[in-house]
């Protein structure tokens, strides 16, 4: 069995004149929770799309489980591959239940609705008509939707649009428990960057249909060579003859500097000679950044 | 293919403005037009051929309602959202677009059995006498109900056009009555224009008219059989070829 779950191979798709998605690759591993992360109009729900065959691509192959698409999409939608795909869309007039057996109408498995609703926390409000539900509780039937054929890679398209904090937490651990305890892979498209840092395995930034950089999460945040120092007011100058670069100071006081490395040693040896002229350092540590800090730099770079 | 088929006809069901606002609205021109009729006839003895011949003039109601349904089941899912998740789910467009069009019939088929049985109950309550010619009532009633399937289904068809359920609903009614005065303009154009002589006979509501008076019956069936296949076909590749 392939260990490769989706594959985007020189994948273009074009509306007029008007780029989606410029000769992608793309590999997301079995069993990971992969991040796609781009600005609006960076080509994220294109992508989607195409792994659903509701869009056909210019150029390139896309293939899920090792079935090419759309030709293998017979083989996959529904029982290999489920997801929501940006606002989830239902039938007003039906309750939640009468939606899911709607939506289910095109698979051959017999889902087991109750189950389902019972896993997304709509058991109360399963009778209810779905013109009656908030954002939230749309959201989460969307999700119960999308496991009616109890897909292997479930695709997420902004689904933690509309969950209040309690949402987001609960969602979280559900997509890390199909993930680690049910062998599911998970795509997932968001703008909450803290929270597919803290749940992504693996992360890929888009910008203008052009994969940017992909990796693990800590590969992708890598290392920085800023430090920040504690070390009392008027201290720029002192802090440049110690070796330091690019010396600036935060509003709190602080300084941001630059040092040829960040390992261990080099920020022993800088902190010693600070001391030793009299410079009172109060804290001295390397500036960590996060998804959201690596995600702007990469686009801001993309984009000069 | 069945299970989207019932699904589909579920989803009538759940409308309570489209399955009991048409049920109720035959019902209540049913028994007002008769009633009507009954006072105009200065309570003489019921005909069950007035009866039954009180059915072709009830089927202007049910096609209208068909007409409705027919554009909300072509437009709703892509108009909504909802179509790229049953294509999720597995289903192909062309066997959703079967099982649209299949709904279109069984709706308007079911509502015309409907109105049949409020007719037939009140002829029994009002037998009559003589008159009753079985055989033409009974092509009367099937023509009927055939139409009201034609015209749902080209509804339906038009439906798929649209990208909003309500213009699809308007315009799918505007359209069928448009062809009514399409016909009426040709028949008045080819009193004036000899190359035009014949042309309503093209006209889908012309061909219908023809079946029902019993007259030109095969040329009559082939324009409405291409009129649909026509529709439906463009239908198709309108939903084959969209993104979703």
């Amino acid at each position: 069995m392939s260990d490769t779950a989706i594959e985007f191979s020189g994948v273009s798709k074009h509306f007029g004149s008007n780029v989606a998605l410029d000769a992608v690759d793309l590999v997301v591993p079995r069993g990971s929770i992969f991040g796609f992360i781009g600005p609006n109009g960076a080509g994220k729900t294109t992508a989607i799309r195409l792994l659903f065959g509701l869009l056909k691509a210019d150029q390139g192959l896309v293939s899920v489980l090792g079935n090419q698409l759309p030709a293998g999409l017979p083989k996959v939608a529904g029982t290999q591959i489920g997801g929501i795909i940006e606002e989830p869309q239902f039938y007003p007039f039906l309750s939640g239940r009468q939606n899911l057996k709607a939506f289910a109408a095109g698979i051959s498995t017999r889902p087991d609705y109750d189950g389902l609703l019972a896993r997304v926390g709509l058991t109360e409000a399963a009778d209810r008509k779905v013109k009656g539900y908030s954002l939230g509780m749309r959201q989460r039937l969307g999700i119960a939707r999308a496991l009616l054929g109890d897909p292997q890679i479930l695709i997420l398209d902004e689904p933690t649009n509309g969950l209040d904090p309690e949402g987001i937490i609960s969602f979280r651990e559900m997509i890390e428990h199909m993930t680690q305890h049910e062998g599911r892979t998970v795509f997932v498209s968001s703008h909450l960057l803290a929270e597919l840092e803290q749940v992504c395995t693996q992360v890929a930034i888009v910008n203008h249909g052009k994969v940017l950089a992909s990796g693990t999460v800590a590969e992708l945040i890598g290392t920085t060579s800023q430090v920040v120092v504690h070390a009392g007011i008027g201290q720029a100058v002192a802090l440049e003859n110690a070796g330091a670069r690019q010396v600036k100071q935060q509003a709190d006081g602080s300084y941001l500097i630059s040092l040829d490395d960040t390992s261990e040693q080099t920020l022993i040896n800088f902190n010693k000679h600070l001391i030793h002229n009299g410079i009172p350092v109060s804290q001295l540590h390397v500036n960590t950044r996060n998804l959201e800090e690596s995600f702007l730099q990469i686009i801001a770079g993309s984009e000069s | 293919m069945m299970r989207l088929l019932a699904s589909d006809l579920q989803k009538i069901r759940r409308r309570r403005g489209l399955f009991w606002g048409s049920g109720i609205v035959c019902t209540l021109t049913a028994l007002v037009g008769l009633a009507i009729r009954l006072l105009e006839h200065n309570n003489a003895p019921w005909s069950v051929h007035n009866v039954w011949g009180f059915f072709s003039n009830m089927s202007l109601v049910v096609l209208i309602c068909t007409v409705i349904a027919g554009s909300i089941l072509g437009s709703w899912d892509q108009a909504r959202g909802t179509q790229r998740y049953l294509l999720m789910g597995g289903a192909t467009r062309s066997k959703l677009l079967v099982a649209h069009a299949l709904a279109v019939i069984v709706y308007s088929l079911l509502l015309s059995l409907w109105v049949l049985f409020i007719l037939g109950i009140i002829a029994i309550s009002f037998p009559g006498s003589g008159g009753f010619e079985v055989s033409d009532s009974l092509r009367g009633i099937s023509i009927s109900i055939i139409s009201s399937g034609v015209f749902g289904l080209l509804a339906f068809s038009i439906g798929t056009f649209f990208a909003e359920v309500g213009i699809a609903v308007a315009a799918s009614i505007v359209m069928i009555f448009a062809a009514g005065l399409i016909q009426a303009l040709l028949v008045f154009l080819s009193t004036q224009l000899s190359w035009l002589k014949g042309a309503e006979h093209g006209m889908i509501t012309d061909a219908m008219d023809n079946l029902q008076r019993n007259a030109r019956t095969t040329s009559s069936a082939v324009v409405v059989v291409v009129w649909l296949v026509v529709c439906l076909g463009l239908a198709w590749l309108r939903v084959s070829r969209r993104d979703y």
